[in-house]
């Protein structure tokens, strides 16, 4: 749950990837623009259960899900359409980040409710326009 | 004084008489003997001198001429009867004038004789008399009666005309009265009243009126005039006028207004139209005919103008028509009249000028000869066929004679020998019998069967003949043999009739006959007839075979007779509907095991019932090879669908692998070109070359982006659906030209879009399609000094075609071909940068809308890329 004008520095971020490589050049760019606390799963399973964990908790759920779609597991699609489903979750903002030029992915994740589709690599300037949108200073 | 006796005259002198006699102004002769003495006045009165008339012979001779002998007898018959009375005689004068003088003489020895002149009297004596005579004869020649009635005593006198024309001789009573019992009965109490007003205000009596006449009781017209007139106080007394004899003018006029009358009525009641026209052609008068049998009434038709009734055909020959009717005073000729209903009469009309009411007028009758030109026509169509017989009929008769042992003789030919056979009927007889002309091979029989006739029988024959042109004739004859008047002698008397054509026919059929015999007995398929009982009347031989039995036994049958009960239903039953419908059918039958196929049709025979014929083909061998082939067809057709659903499944799976591939290359690609990024940004301070070298792989990673990205698209191309709306292609190509120029502010084009160029397309890939298209203008026009990029449309065989052109290098046409295929560059890396599938990528976007691309260009002349959407104008 997102306050209105969160602090950079406080903005919680779920970064959901399964290849390294992948995640390390998304932490690169969520590090340069300055967000610090970032938490990763490494496939859907891991990702729900870090939600479910995080809704029960004291800090509640991250601000922000970044979710790759081919993912072990459970995949990105129906991931996130577990989270529209969990009334907990059902207003989290979700960004797809994915090398999948699927325009049937696509569609499906626009109809469950995200916040912007981006293709990898995630570029710094893309993930400004993004946060500027969910009221971050 | 000479000559003149020497007598005494008592009591006178000689002298003194002789003085007195001369002096006395009367002609007066002394005659004495043969002496003779006149006066100056005889001298005067004779024209002669007194010494010309000394003697009484010379005064006789003289003044009597010719007769003076006559003249000398009565003078001496006088004498001696002491001239008992004068008389008037006539003497003729020296000058030769004659003169009537009355003689007068006294004394017996001495005669004394004077002469007076009496010529004017007697000639106006005369004159009375003749004029008289003229009156009379003119009254009586204008039937003009004169009468004179005196009022006073009542009583008229009458001219002998008058009485004539009264019929009243002497002894009729002439007074008022018996005037008015002449006058008819009917008239005369009128007459009495006219009378009695004339004389109160002495008026002319001026009146025709009737009479009857006592002498014959005829009843007579007369016109009488009168005048009366009066004495001092006013009072008529007399009146005098004339009887005129009118009876005949009255009988004309009778007659004339009876013969108006009647042809009046004859006018009316002619069954004839009768028109009156005047020389305008307007009505004068029509009688009831005329108006009655053309449906108007009198006075509408009277309105008329002649050429309201004729038909537009004859209405322009009626001005001709007339001016014949003018030039020769009448004319005949054929038309025909509209009824007022507006149906046509034909009618014959006979027009003559004649003198009406003292006009010329066109005075035409009218005849209805609607019958008559039915029956012309009927009797044209029976002369018509008349003559066809006529020239048809193929029949001589003849009549032939033989005595003894000799050979017929023919003794009469009518009809149509000379058709027939050419000769002439004299031609025939000079030969004696038509024996001689016919055929050599029919005359042997025809004369023995002529020879062998006897009286009372009867013989026909068919026979030919050779006509006299050399062609053959078939002869049908008939002939009775009959015994002549005396013994021995034989008539015989024929019909003979020409039956070639008749004959040519029956060969002809019995050929034909044969012909279809034959045809029947080889046929390879099965052909039939039945009558109209479905009975088999032909059948083809090979019907044998099929139903196990001899034709013979197959004629007349039905064909329940001849085929199982279930299928003989059933093809009766289709008999019957060809039949009756009258159009031809082809049935598929099932036969013992075996196939066939069956065409019936109808024989309409006229005058006969109809028969069914047809013929059936075994097809038990067509209909394996059919059934063959329809099998080998649906397996074929299965092969081809399943192999189909393997190329399509195979085709899917190509295009998922490769899909697959691209999106398997291109995440690590997209990892490469992170770090290769993070590389560049981390060594920035550690070397230069470890800079270049970053920069280097996050190119070539770029590159290889560029080219997955592309593979991608092409394969999404492939399979995506098209979502088709109208899009503004001009508005596009703006765009993409004004964000060229603004990413190249350095570049100099000149852009020129035709404005409101849109079609029904996808929009996004219509997007792609004009992104590789303009951006490769602008990407081939960057070394062009003045570079202009162009984007239009034009006309390509109907169908619109959209053209984006350039100024730029060009391409040589020989590898025109290869500009589509994928990763296929015309230029160098370094000259013009791009992966080789922009083109690649336009094709398939403008084949799955439809349409096709070709392009026009020469090297350094520019090129123009042309495609079209697949859509009609």
């Amino acid at each position: 749950m997102t306050e209105q004008g969160a602090l950079l520095a406080d903005f919680r971020v779920l970064l959901v990837e399964d290849n390294p490589d992948d995640e390390f050049l998304a932490m690169w760019v969520l590090r340069k623009v300055g967000l610090k606390r970032v938490s990763v799963a490494r496939d859907g399973r891991e990702a729900l259960d870090l939600l479910s964990d995080a809704a029960g908790g004291e800090g509640g759920v991250p601000d922000l899900v970044i979710l790759d779609l081919r993912l072990p597991r459970i995949d990105g699609i129906e991931v996130l359409k577990r989270i529209r489903e969990d009334a907990r979750t059902s207003d989290l903002p979700v960004l797809v980040l994915t090398s999948s030029e699927d325009a049937g992915d696509k569609e499906s994740c626009r109809r469950l409710g995200i916040i912007d589709y981006c293709y990898k690599p995630l570029k710094e300037g893309a993930l400004r326009g993004i946060l500027d949108r969910v009221g971050v200073r | 004084m000479n000559g003149f006796p020497p007598h005494e005259v008592s009591g006178l002198s000689r002298e003194l008489l002789l003085s007195l006699v001369e002096e006395i102004p009367i002609a007066a002769v002394l005659i004495d003997g043969d002496a003779l003495f006149c006066n100056r006045a005889a001298e005067h009165l004779t024209g002669y001198q007194r010494s010309e008339l000394t003697t009484f012979s010379r005064w006789l001779l003289n003044l009597f001429g010719p007769d003076h002998a006559a003249m000398r007898e009565h003078f001496e018959q006088d004498r001696a009867a002491g001239f008992p009375v004068s008389r008037e005689l006539t003497i003729t004068r020296r000058d030769g004038t004659r003169r009537v003088v009355e003689f007068a003489a006294t004394g017996r020895e001495h005669v004394f004789c004077v002469m007076h002149d009496v010529t004017e009297r007697v000639q106006a004596a005369r004159a009375l008399s003749d004029k008289e005579t003229l009156l009379r004869e003119a009254q009586r020649i204008g039937n003009l009666g004169v009468y004179d009635y005196d009022l006073v005593k009542d009583c008229w006198a009458s001219s002998r005309e008058m009485d004539r024309i009264f019929g009243i001789d002497g002894s009729y009573p002439r007074t008022l009265g018996s005037w008015l019992e002449l006058i008819h009965p009917e008239c005369r109490t009128e007459m009495e009243r006219y009378f009695a007003s004339l004389l109160e205000d002495v008026r002319w009596f001026d009146m025709e009126y009737r009479i009857i006449r006592p002498c014959d009781g005829q009843e007579c017209w007369v016109y009488g005039t009168g005048e009366f007139s009066c004495d001092e106080q006013g009072n008529p007394f007399r009146m005098i006028g004339t009887i005129q004899d009118i009876t005949e003018r009255k009988r004309t006029e009778r007659r004339l207004i009876d013969s108006e009358l009647k042809y009046r009525n004859l006018f009316d009641s002619a069954l004839d139209a009768i028109f009156i026209l005047d020389m305008d052609g307007y009505f004068i008068d029509v009688n009831k005919a005329g108006y009655t049998r053309l449906g108007y009434a009198r006075d509408e038709l009277l309105a008329l103008h002649i050429t309201q009734l004729d038909p537009p055909e004859y209405a322009a020959m009626v001005p001709a028509r007339l001016q014949k009717v003018r030039g020769e005073g009448g004319a005949v000729f054929e038309s025909a009249h509209r009824r007022k209903e507006g149906s046509f009469m034909p009618v014959e009309i006979n027009c003559r000028l004649l003198e009406y009411e003292g006009k010329q007028v066109y005075f035409s009758v009218i005849r209805d000869i609607t019958e008559r030109k039915r029956t012309e026509k009927v009797l044209a169509e029976s002369e018509e066929r008349y003559r066809h017989f006529s020239t048809l009929t193929s029949d001589y008769v003849y009549a032939c004679r033989r005595s003894g042992d000799r050979p017929f003789r023919v003794q009469w030919l009518a009809g149509a020998i000379e058709t027939i056979s050419g000769y002439t009927p004299d031609e025939i007889m000079a030969q004696g019998c038509w024996l001689p002309i016919v055929h050599p091979d029919d005359a042997g029989r025809i004369g023995k069967r002529l020879q062998d006739l006897a009286p009372g029988e009867s013989s026909r024959d068919e026979f030919r003949i050779v006509r006299k042109d050399g062609e053959i004739r078939w002869i049908h004859e008939v002939c009775t043999c009959e015994a002549g008047d005396s013994s021995g002698e034989l008539l015989l008397f024929g019909a003979s009739r020409d039956i070639t054509k008749r004959k040519d026919i029956e060969v002809a059929l019995r050929r034909e006959e044969a012909i279809f015999n034959l045809f029947l007995e080889y046929s390879p398929v099965y052909v039939f007839f039945k009558d109209e009982n479905m009975r088999a009347i032909r059948v083809s031989r090979n019907f044998e075979k099929l139903l196990g039995r001899p034709v013979e036994q197959i004629l007349g049958r039905s064909m329940e007779e001849l085929f199982p009960e279930e299928f003989a239903r059933k093809m009766v039953a289709d008999d019957r509907k060809v039949l009756r419908d009258g159009v031809p059918v082809e049935i598929d039958e099932e036969f013992e095991g075996n196939s066939y196929k069956t065409f019936k049709f109808p024989i309409f025979l006229e005058g006969r019932p109809p028969l069914l014929a047809g013929y059936t083909v075994d097809v038990t061998d067509l209909a394996e090879a059919q059934r063959a082939v329809r099998a080998l067809n649906e397996q074929l057709e299965q092969l081809v669908a399943e192999r189909t659903a393997d190329l399509e499944k195979s085709n899917e799976e190509l295009a998922s692998f490769c899909y697959a591939v691209s999106h398997e290359l291109r995440a690590p690609i997209v990892r490469l070109q992170g770090f290769s990024s993070i590389l560049g940004e981390v060594c920035q301070e550690a070397g230069e070359t470890t800079a270049f070298m970053a920069a280097r792989i996050e190119a070539a990673s770029r590159q290889l982006q560029t080219v997955v990205d592309s593979i991608l698209m092409l394969s999404r191309l492939s399979r995506m659906e098209l979502s088709l709306r109208q899009v503004d292609l001009s508005e596009m190509a703006e765009r993409k030209l004004a964000m060229l120029r603004a990413e190249d502010p350095e570049r100099q084009v000149v852009p020129v879009v035709a404005p409101g160029i849109t079609a029904v397309a996808d929009a996004s890939l219509m997007e792609i399609c004009l992104d590789n298209l303009i951006g490769n203008a602008f990407k081939y026009t960057g070394t062009t000094p003045r570079a202009r990029i162009e984007f239009g449309v034009c006309d390509d065989a109907g169908t619109t075609a959209y053209f984006v052109r350039d100024n730029g290098a060009g391409f040589d046409m020989s590898y025109a071909e290869k500009l589509y295929a994928p990763f296929q560059r015309l230029h160098q890396h370094v000259e013009f940068p791009g992966m080789g599938l922009g083109l690649a990528t336009v094709k398939r976007i403008i084949e799955r809308h439809g349409g096709h691309i070709w392009a026009e260009s020469a090297v350094g002349k520019g090129a123009t890329f042309f495609f079209t959407l697949g859509e009609k104008r």
